[in-house]
């Protein structure tokens, strides 16, 4: 859970979701994201952790989804 | 009153000089300018730049997960068409409005996202654009999101300052909400 709380910020701050609708099973599109939206969150996710995700890796259907495949990424990239 | 003829029913404003007809008209005709040297910001660029600036808030016409893909531009044209139907009173009109057309004059688009890409480009190691660039940059931008907010579905079109306000094979709209940037 390491980049749970940069996560929550960034879609409060720049989408508008309301802090109270983000939980680990929260869907995207139920927060408000559409398809547009959700492939901007994913490059100011690799922005703001300094990681590259891979496309046939990405699966941001919930809040869940996005924290664990960020948290794996930092965790290969600074153990 | 010929077939030729023009009615304007209501306008919206968000300039320099004011958000409604009356105070914009009585400050240009008055010779007020608006125009104000301000500091950029952005070394980059320059330190200060000449400028008006309008005093603004979006906040009731767009709701913050849309200004995700809105430039300025299109938010500012939302927040315009809102204040020029409500005159009208054709906002709640939605069979009327379904077969309303918009008319922009529109040079450039999101010119904010666009100076922001170039700056990121030429400032900084970033290498790419967002997904979100280009509807935030196209011309036809702020038609698109007027169209989709107040449920106008006739002809749409942003079209150049000196083009034909009369697209070609396309019916003429009974009421159109003609805009400019």
């Amino acid at each position: 859970m390491r980049s749970e709380a940069q996560i929550i910020e960034l879609l409060v701050e720049k989408y508008g979701v309301e802090r109270d609708q983000v939980s680990p099973d929260a869907v995207m599109l139920d927060m408000g994201l559409d398809s547009l939206s959700v492939a901007e969150l994913v490059f100011d996710i690799e922005d703001l952790f300094d990681i590259v995700l891979m496309e046939e890796d990405v699966d941001f259907s919930t809040f869940g989804d996005a924290v664990a495949l960020v948290d794996r990424h930092l965790e290969s990239k600074d153990p | 009153m010929s077939p030729r003829d023009v009615v304007i029913t209501g306008m919206g404003f968000v300039t320099p000089h004011g958000d409604n007809a009356d105070t914009v008209f009585e400050r240009v005709f008055a010779g007020e300018s608006v125009i104000r040297r301000v500091r950029s910001g952005r070394e980059q660029l320059a330190g200060d730049v000449l400028l008006g600036i309008a005093d603004w808030h979006p906040h009731e016409d767009v709701m913050p997960i849309q200004k995700v893909v809105m430039d300025p531009v299109a938010q500012m044209a939302t927040v315009a068409a809102r204040r020029a139907l409500t005159q009208a009173g054709l906002l709640d009109e939605e069979r009327i409005l379904g077969n309303a057309g918009i008319y922009m004059g529109c040079g450039v688009g999101g010119a904010e996202t666009n100076e922001q890409a170039y700056l990121a480009y030429h400032t900084s190691d970033v290498r790419r654009a967002k997904p979100t660039i280009v509807p935030r940059i196209m011309p036809s931008a702020a038609t698109a999101h007027i169209s989709m907010g107040f449920g106008i579905r006739g002809p749409s079109t942003p079209t150049p300052q000196r083009a034909p306000l009369r697209p070609r094979r396309w019916v003429k709209p009974s009421v159109r909400c003609a805009m400019g940037t």
